[in-house]
């Protein structure tokens, strides 16, 4: 009996070992002719930072754009991050106090939904600032949020969609019907029905960022209904709409991340959220010891959204894009959702 | 309203529910071998997300599907083994262990799918199965859409059904599994080999879970994504004991989550005013009513859950 429950030890370490693998910090590599934090400059340390993800960075949405925004950080500010993966809403809190006991300066967490656990941990850790990003609000002194003007995506992806679809029928998924994503989808069907008032979007929640399946089936369910084109904010299960867009050969529009090289042809264009340019402007900001404790939100006058276009697009439908971008950014138009509808 | 419950919004519907019930179907069958010879296996969210993710690599690296099918099964089984030698040999309680799996399974295909092609902004894809129309059948008006034009994995889990069921009521294989899982210290009495059998069942378990989870990344897409099972191994689970653990109960259980995943989706893209809560809830709803009335009394192998030791 002795071997086995030596056995058993041997067994339980493995586990705990690969399963804590796949949630340690990890340090990005600073480049290799930089010195570590604090060995050879001891006259200026460097600023700790990290950055709290819901998910894991290879979503090719959400979580892969904060990613990027620790590269760009690293490459233009010369600042190095670290992060963390798939953090669990119950972990929140315990992440953040963790972070706040290791000293560090300054604490990034990727989501509205850390808002809760920002607050109240923050005042615990006065030496610490946290930042959450796409939080409207922020509370004194060190909780401060960051954020796109969502609905300012879902707006322009609108009006390019009902430039693109013939059938007058559209399919618009979100992920959950949080506000924000409510708000993405409203805008959508409102800039759609601004250019043509025949037009009819439906607008479906899949309670889920990563079931790529789910995400199929509800475009092709659409689809099959007589939509022509369809639009996801979700995530990894944009991908599988786009997918179904490509199986049946329609129309998609690619959204948060460049999705064109997703399925050419069928993707006619995405627009794309700059979110590593807010992770830029918060770095830029805590170095110049500007942060406040209030939310900033950014849109596309701040240059945080953009288009990734294709050859689907004709030049008179740019022409149009840039117009609506232009009305955004002098104020013109106004945000069309309404809470609680 | 009245574009519902047309013909073809039926085949639509039926369409998708069968390639909603299929990676559960693969799932479940290899459950039910694994309960009825007394091992609950909770790891087929694990093994099947092991499964669409090694799928990938392997249509990657040989670039044909049914090799990465085979890598597949072959992934499955590997910590089919694991979970065997945790489960069977060691005797840790089984519902710890397939927990373990689960959270292993996570870690594992994320850190080697970065690991073999990095972070990406688009996605790796490979050679995948494409829909077969088989030559006479899928002209059929109605069901030859339905269930004559999908792809070869379709049909392989459907085939599994009746063969499931000869292997487990009309071979000595069969005899042996049921009576491992209802009475080990007879089976071991005459001379079965009881932690044997068990063990093969969990591979097998390991091998139709894979599968079910290759269907996913190869069979309804060409690509793998963190967690892209999304829970369909747990719903497995559930519809072993919801098909009473026999194959003929599991394959309408299937269906029935099938049907109601397809219908709830449907419904919420017809627009026809019902909240959208009420809809995702309903493939539950449809099971916890099923658990409760329908399917009568559910008897499960008496031994399931406990380690045999002599």
């Amino acid at each position: 009996m002795v071997n086995k429950k030596w056995l058993v030890w041997l067994m339980v370490a493995v586990l705990v070992m690969a399963s804590l693998a796949g949630c340690a910090p990890k340090a990005e590599p600073a480049a290799p002719a930089e010195p570590a934090p604090g060995a050879e400059t001891p006259a200026e340390e460097a600023p700790k930072i990290v950055l709290i993800l819901p998910g894991p960075i290879n979503d090719q949405g959400w979580n892969a754009t904060a990613y990027e925004g620790l590269k760009l950080v690293e490459k233009d500010l010369g600042v190095t991050m670290e992060y963390v993966e798939s953090v669990q809403q119950a972990d929140f809190e315990s992440t953040f106090r963790d972070y706040g006991e290791k000293g560090y300066d300054l604490v990034f967490a990727h989501g509205t939904q850390f808002f809760d656990a920002a607050k109240a941990i923050g005042p615990q850790y006065p030496d610490t600032f946290f930042m959450v990003i796409n939080s409207e609000e922020g509370v004194e002194p060190n909780v401060g949020g960051i954020g796109i003007r969502e609905w300012e995506g879902g707006y322009v992806a609108g009006t390019l969609a009902a430039m693109n679809t013939t059938s007058k029928q559209m399919g618009a998924i979100g992920s959950f019907p949080f506000p924000v994503i409510e708000g993405t989808l409203d805008a959508f069907e409102a800039a759609a029905i601004a250019v043509d008032p025949a037009i009819k979007v439906t607008k479906t929640y899949v309670n889920s960022w990563d079931d790529i399946q789910k995400g199929k089936e509800t475009a092709l369910a659409m689809i099959e209904a007589g939509s022509d084109l369809v639009f996801c904010s979700a995530n990894q299960v944009g991908l599988g709409s786009i997918d179904a867009a490509k199986t049946k050969g329609v129309k998609a529009i690619g959204y948060i991340s460049p999705q064109n090289e997703v399925a050419p042809g069928t993707v006619i264009s995405s627009v794309t959220y700059n979110t590593p340019g807010l992770f830029k402007v918060a770095v830029q900001d805590f170095l110049d010891g500007k942060l406040t404790a209030t939310g900033k939100s950014l849109g596309w006058a701040d240059g945080v959204l953009d288009v990734q276009w294709t050859d689907g697009v004709t030049d008179e439908m740019k022409a149009t894009i840039e117009t609506t971008i232009q009305d955004l950014k002098d104020g013109k138009i106004e945000n069309p959702y309404v809470p609680g509808d | 309203m009245n574009d519902i419950m047309n013909a073809a919004f039926i085949v639509a519907l039926l369409s998708a529910a069968l390639r909603l019930s299929v990676p559960i179907l693969f799932a479940a069958l290899g459950g039910m071998f694994s309960e009825r010879s007394g091992v609950v296996n909770i790891g087929l969210e694990g093994i099947m997300l092991t499964g669409a993710f090694a799928g990938v690599v392997g249509s990657y690296f040989t670039g044909s599907q049914w090799l990465g099918a085979l890598v597949a099964m072959l992934s499955g089984i590997a910590l089919a083994a694991l979970f065997a030698l945790i489960t069977v040999k060691v005797q840790i309680n089984q519902i710890v262990s397939g927990i373990a799996i689960n959270l292993l399974a996570v870690g594992l295909t994320s850190f080697f799918f970065r690991a073999l092609f990095g972070i990406t902004t688009t996605p790796i894809t490979v050679n995948a199965f494409s829909p077969v129309s088989l030559p006479g059948l899928s002209t059929l008006p109605f069901v030859g859409e339905v269930l004559f034009s999908q792809t070869a994995l379709v049909y392989i889990a459907f085939l599994l059904v009746p063969v499931s069921w000869f292997i487990l009521y009309k071979t000595s294989w069969g005899l042996s599994i049921r009576t491992v899982g209802e009475h080990p210290t007879a089976a071991d009495t005459v001379g079965i080999p009881v932690n044997r059998v068990r063990t093969l069942c969990v591979l097998a378990s390991g091998a139709l879970a894979g599968l079910g989870g290759a269907f996913l990344s190869l069979g309804q897409f060409n690509m793998f994504v963190d967690n892209m099972i999304s829970g369909r191994g747990f719903i497995a689970v559930a519809a072993v004991i919801f098909g009473r653990w026999n194959p003929k109960g599991i394959l309408i259980a299937s269906l029935i989550f099938g049907v109601a995943d397809a219908l709830q989706i449907r419904l919420q893209t017809a627009g026809i005013g019902i909240p959208y809560q009420f809809l995702l809830m309903f493939p539950y709803l449809l099971t916890v009513v099923a658990l409760t009335g329908i399917v009568g009394k559910t008897v499960a192998p008496k031994a399931l859950g406990k380690a045999y030791a002599k």
